[in-house]
């Protein structure tokens, strides 16, 4: 069920405005709450309103109390963001090339939602070093969905557009398609653990070879 | 605006800074920490959530913007977020879940302990207004993340009716606030 299954409340406040007051208070279904996010990445007005709900409810925040998290977890965080340099592996084409820099550059994350009996969902924050573009990625291996949007940075000039690959294991990169203003969403079989999703900017429809051609902006690895 | 030295942190944070990054660890951890196991009520997985919203923060400080929000509020609404997205991702509750949902919480009055800071004593005036049950349905779902159907089965009321005790409940708290 989601909350737009509802009828909805006779309370004078339009529906994104209530949307975003819901999303702050965390009451909505997870669908619900997906299209929050999209419309905080996409909308200006909306982001405005959700973060005006996140000041006027902040004060509730003193009612968390502190509790210390394990020795060692920072040194785990530390570990993610910065790895150390990796052993060097065979030299690919150049592109693939480019890719083992921008990942070495630390700039890839990702999560796992809980493994419990539905399979999880895999998040990836596709961001690179110096590069304003920053893309979500979200792939729901039971609906076989990946769904991709670009979180911040500006459009691709005209004449050319932010192509989507996914570069399974020790494999030749695979277009997902063009990546434009709205979210873009794909069957995917699956996304296994070692795969990098990355982004190029190519000519606009994408690379006419079916090959990435333009520069490497950003790209994340999926870990397992 | 006060000094706010989180604000600070998260700017040296956009820039690369990784002492930054330590010291507003040192600074939030154990807030965010407890945000996560608050909602999560899991230890192991309010950890990963910890190394999660870590890694946003990491992530993500380049788009934060001290005129818009305080710093502390930014890094707990990551927290909050992510705890959330993660409850919710769960299968539904079996029968029997009730009882946790139920004692998880009543801190009473947390809020109104602290009284130093005006805005606090602001919010928890506009709250008094709110009918008892009402307030308590906006409380249980901000800081336990409890989904509409656990509130509504909480207070005995229809999920229709939850849906508009906490939207109406929110307005009249945007309404009291600014006035």
């Amino acid at each position: 069920m989601t909350a737009s299954d509802l009828p909805p409340p006779d309370d004078g406040m339009t529906d994104r405005e209530g949307l975003a007051a819901e999303y702050v208070l965390g009451s909505l279904p997870l669908a619900d709450r997906a299209t929050a996010e999209r419309l905080i990445a996409t909308d200006a007005a909306f982001a405005a309103s959700v973060n005006a709900w996140q000041n006027r409810l902040s004060p509730l925040n003193d009612a968390y109390a502190e509790l210390a998290p394990p020795p060692g977890l920072l040194a785990r965080v530390e570990a993610r963001l910065f790895p150390a340099p990796a052993a060097r592996r065979a030299p690919g084409r150049f592109w693939l090339g480019a890719l083992t820099g921008l990942a070495l550059a630390g700039f890839a994350a990702l999560v796992l939602l809980p493994p419990l009996q539905r399979p999880a969902a895999v998040v990836a924050t596709l961001t690179g070093a110096a590069q304003p573009l920053v893309v979500a990625a979200r792939y729901e291996p039971d609906r076989q969905v990946l769904t991709v949007t670009r979180d911040a940075g500006p459009v691709a000039a005209t004449g050319q557009d932010y192509e989507l690959w996914v570069i399974p294991e020790g494999k030749e990169p695979v277009s997902l398609g063009v990546l434009r203003d709205t979210a873009l969403s794909v069957t995917l079989a699956a996304l296994p653990a070692g795969s990098t999703l990355a982004v190029t900017l190519e000519t606009a429809g994408g690379s006419p070879t079916g090959k990435p051609q333009g520069p490497l902006l950003v790209a994340a690895v999926i870990s397992g | 605006m006060t000094e706010d030295p989180v604000a600070s942190l998260i700017g040296q944070i956009a820039a690369g800074d990784r002492d930054a990054f330590r010291a507003l660890y040192s600074a939030a951890s154990a807030k965010l920490f407890g945000v996560a196991f608050r909602i999560l009520r899991d230890r192991a997985e309010a950890e990963d959530a910890l190394q999660e919203v870590m890694t946003r923060v990491w992530l993500n400080a380049r788009r934060f913007d001290p005129s818009r929000a305080r710093g502390m509020t930014w890094v707990i609404a990551i927290a909050r977020n992510h705890a959330i997205d993660r409850l919710r991702a769960r299968p539904a509750p079996q029968d029997g879940d009730d009882a946790l949902v139920l004692v998880a919480d009543r801190a009473p009055g947390a809020e109104a302990q602290v009284v130093a800071r005006g805005e606090v004593r602001r919010i928890a005036d506009c709250f008094g207004r709110l009918e008892p049950a009402r307030a308590d349905a906006v409380r249980g779902a901000y800081l336990n993340g409890l989904s509409y159907e656990e509130l509504s089965a909480r207070h005995a009321v229809p999920l229709n009716t939850m849906r508009s005790w906490l939207r109406r409940g929110l307005q009249s708290l945007k309404e009291c606030l600014e006035a």
